[in-house]
């Protein structure tokens, strides 16, 4: 696959961006670094679902906030190590999107998307509420020694615990590239996603893909949520911007493109830590996903309308 | 004057040129034919003069007035209406009501004016079910409905987009004297056909479109018998 | 029975409602009211076939413009109900240029990442007190919540009224065409855009009055609560229950949603709003054309004849 000269002029101004904000400041350069890398990691799945069942779930950042009570629940009740939390939350949460998916996007899969809209609206308030009358509004903390672990390079120190985010966005990328162009089922999932009508003819169960990538898709979230709870304050509506944050990400990577989310992932993530460390301007950050995610979408519309 | 004059009219989707400096023109009183193997650009075609589609470049003409720039619905004010090749019925109204769109709005009339004006294009059309569903209906009634709706809007210039398509020959003779009829009251019409024997009746001559381009014109016994008309055809899968 | 005797009859409750019950019931009804009036107009464009996810974005740009402008303007309350319509209504004039063009997802998304967007500018300007938000000094009437009640009650039935109006006029045929196919309603002489806006700025102002007259009610806004996405979510969930594209469907949803919701805080400390997540699922799976028309269908069957075999329109 090779690269197009217009791929090749974002590559270089993306690597260039990220020199200039290493020189001016290394700190912001790490911290949207390791910011990105989380946007990007969380964004993967939906990019999955809306790519392959053409669904966009809205429960998406709901789902994580599932699995950052479950991750908690298994480090206040039995001492487990947060991290260590990934193997059972991940293996739920894939039983628990399979659920979800079999008892109410399986039915709109192929509906009109006001229906899939409405249908994942409402599990993501089922899942809001339910986390809360479990689990009440009060937020909760986890408190790790390794949280706060940093590194040095000459005069800077940084965190270190958030490359664990890059660590995990990459081998999931990798894996996934590996899953779809080198596993049968990988390659009967990307044939869905390209034509989910033609992949039935050839005798390809369609079904079971949908399912499959919907619960791989929320149980990716569980590898999410057990890292991201030591860093994490944790109270119901914890994961819900993350669902408009990842959309934006896969708006701007355009469909299909997952290598370009990650790197979508960090621009953004760099770019809301560069506003942070604005003085006075800091909590205008949350504006630059969404400012990103409109111009995104009004500059494709346009372009279209040639 | 022609009620519609074309003028090096091309349209290009990315590298594909689908319609290459095309040159026509529509009289009033006129029944012109637009005939040519599938892919030939004839729905293009009926696509940019109402306005469906942008023209990469060319102009378009009505009634000598430039309306290459303006905005589909504005043509239809001005009288240009076409059908659809896939009947387009509006789901949530009834046979009347769909015809009324038309009048409504192709001519701005109020309600009540509106539908009385529905009311007498179906008569004209022969249509008694008008306040059917529109799922409901027949083939017939369907295609009946989308000329309704066009006619209902007062159109100078009226595209056919192969109207004839799944009608048997009983229906496709009553479609026809319709469509004769409306030339006596001098509207400008245009027929996209597949059906040889629809162009050889209906129409006073024709344009033959291979790739984009007119290969040939003229009546339908003289242009059917052209080499080119035949190799266009034959040339190509059926 | 004659439909206009049941309109009467429905209407003179809600007059004189306020006489027989207290303070708690009264505003009870005046919520749901509130929201009543949400769900028609995320109704109305819906009819337009755009799906809109900035029902709280407009809202809570009026209720900011109502406040500011009795904080530090001193204006009179009830006008600045129209201030706050007035604003939203002009920022989607504006907007509309732009944000009409898109479809689908893209243009719901939108219209949610410009709720976002106001929450972030309210929550950052110094004139809209930034995170703490404006308190007005005293609610609108004093707090009568008699008063309130009527004032809501009038601006509702208004809101009905318009919707009303739009099934009822040309527009509706407008409308109906760019929903079920926009190139045909085009070639049919229809401005598509030109009702689109229309019926986008008339819905925003909607929200705009009812954000104003929500913020004049509880004397405060404050960026999360008053951009809460309750705003967006309960009034979507209302017109689905009861139907949408209709009037009578969100008022239906309304009030059942309304209510059931108001009976379960008593009995759930947290998460009761997951009712309405629920019943969204139950809707789209069961019954995706709302309980009203369904109902209304077999109670009319009823008086004919008890026959299940009856027609039953789209």
């Amino acid at each position: 696959m090779s690269l197009s000269l217009k791929t090749n002029k974002i590559l270089l101004l993306f690597i260039a961006f990220l020199i200039i904000v290493g020189i001016w400041q290394p700190n912001v350069l790490m911290d949207g670094v390791q910011r990105g890398s989380m946007y990007a990691l969380i964004a993967l799945p939906l990019a999955l679902v809306l790519g392959i069942l053409g669904v966009l779930n809205l429960a998406h950042g709901d789902f994580l906030t599932v699995a950052l009570y479950l991750s908690y629940v298994l480090y206040s009740n039995i001492n487990m190590d947060p991290l260590l939390t990934m193997i059972p939350v991940t293996i739920i949460m894939i039983l628990l999107g399979g659920g979800i998916y079999l008892l109410t996007v399986k039915y709109v899969v192929d509906e009109g998307h006001l229906n899939q809209l409405l249908i994942t609206f409402g599990v993501s308030m089922i899942l809001i509420e339910g986390v809360k009358i479990i689990w009440t509004t009060q937020p909760r903390n986890v408190f790790t020694g390794y949280a706060y672990s940093s590194f040095s390079i000459g005069n800077y120190s940084f965190g270190s615990y958030g490359l664990i985010y890059l660590l995990m966005a990459v081998v999931v990328l990798v894996g996934l590239q590996l899953f779809l162009k080198k596993t049968r089922l990988g390659q009967a999932t990307f044939a869905v996603g390209q034509n989910p009508k033609g992949a039935r003819i050839v005798g390809i169960n369609v079904n079971f893909v949908y399912l499959f990538v919907f619960s791989i898709a929320v149980g990716i979230l569980g590898i999410v949520g057990a890292g991201m709870l030591p860093q994490h304050a944790i109270f119901p509506s914890v994961g819900s911007p993350f669902s408009l944050k990842s959309f934006a990400l896969a708006a701007m990577a355009g469909l299909g493109n997952l290598n370009g989310i990650l790197f979508a992932g960090i621009t953004l993530g760099v770019g809301e830590a560069i506003v942070n460390a604005i003085p006075g301007y800091s909590s205008w950050a949350d504006i630059v996903f969404f400012g990103v995610l409109i111009i995104v979408i009004l500059t494709r519309s346009f372009r279209e309308a040639r | 004057m022609p009620s519609l004059q074309t003028n090096n009219l091309v349209k290009k989707f990315g590298g594909l040129t689908a319609v290459n400096n095309l040159n026509f023109s529509v009289d009033k009183g006129e029944i012109l034919g637009i005939i040519g193997p599938n892919g030939a650009g004839k729905t293009t075609v009926i696509n940019l003069v109402a306005g469906t589609l942008p023209v990469t470049s060319g102009e378009i003409l009505f009634n000598n007035e430039d309306i290459t720039k303006l905005p589909s619905h504005v043509r239809n004010q001005k009288g240009v209406a076409r059908t659809f090749q896939t009947v387009r019925p509006l789901e949530d109204f009834t046979a009347i009501e769909n015809i009324m769109v038309g009048s409504l709005f192709g001519q701005k009339k109020d309600l009540n004016k509106g539908r009385e004006y529905a009311k007498e294009i179906c008569d004209f059309l022969n249509f008694e079910n008008i306040n059917k569903p529109v799922d409901e209906l027949t083939v017939l009634e369907m295609k009946k409905v989308e000329i309704g709706r066009a006619l209902a809007s007062d159109p100078e210039l009226l595209f056919f987009d192969e109207v004839m398509a799944g009608l048997n020959s009983e229906e496709t003779w009553e479609i026809i004297e319709l469509i004769k009829k409306l030339r006596e009251k001098n509207m400008a019409i245009c027929v996209v056909e597949h059906i040889m024997k629809v162009v050889k009746e209906l129409t006073s001559r024709v344009i033959v479109l291979d790739q984009g381009e007119i290969i040939a014109q003229g009546p339908y016994e003289k242009v059917s018998q052209e080499e080119q008309v035949i190799a266009a055809y034959l040339g190509e899968d059926d | 029975m004659n439909k206009n005797y049941l309109i009467l009859i429905l209407l003179a409750i809600a007059l004189i409602f306020p006489l027989f019950f207290g303070s708690y019931f009264i505003h009870v009804i005046t919520t749901v009211f509130v929201f009543l009036a949400l769900s028609l107009s995320w109704d109305m464009m819906l009819r337009t076939g755009q799906l809109s996810f900035g029902t709280a974005g407009f809202f809570g740009l009026g209720a900011y413009m109502s406040v500011m402008v009795v904080l530090k303007l001193g204006w009179n309350p009830i006008f600045s109900l129209l201030i706050g319509g007035l604003f939203a209504g002009i920022i989607a004039f504006f907007l509309g240029f732009v944000v009409l063009r898109l479809r689908e997802i893209y243009f719901a998304i939108t219209t949610l990442a410009l709720t976002h967007v106001f929450l972030v500018i309210a929550e950052n300007l110094s004139v809209t007190g930034g995170a703490s938000g404006l308190t007005l000094n005293r609610a609108i009437f004093n707090g009568n919540s008699v008063k309130i009640y009527y004032l809501i009650l009038f601006l509702t039935l208004v809101v009905i009224g318009i919707s009303e109006y739009f099934k009822r006029s040309k527009i509706h045929f407008a409308i109906n065409s760019i929903r079920n196919d926009e190139i045909t309603a085009k070639s049919s002489g229809i401005n598509v855009f030109k009702y689109l806006l229309l019926v986008f700025v008339i819905t925003s102002a909607i929200q705009g009055v009812i954000g104003a007259a929500y913020a004049q009610q509880y004397a405060f806004v404050e960026p999360s609560s008053t951009f809460s996405l309750n705003f967006l979510l309960l009034p979507i969930a209302m017109a689905l229950v009861g139907g949408i594209y209709s009037t009578n469907g969100p008022i239906v949803g309304a009030f059942i949603l309304g209510i059931i919701s108001e009976y379960l805080k008593l009995i759930m400390p947290y998460g009761h709003l997951i009712v309405y997540g629920l019943i969204i699922v139950v809707v789209v799976l069961f019954m995706p054309q709302g309980i009203y028309k369904p109902l209304k269908n077999k109670l009319s069957n009823k008086n004919i004849r008890g026959d299940a075999n009856a027609q039953s329109s789209n």
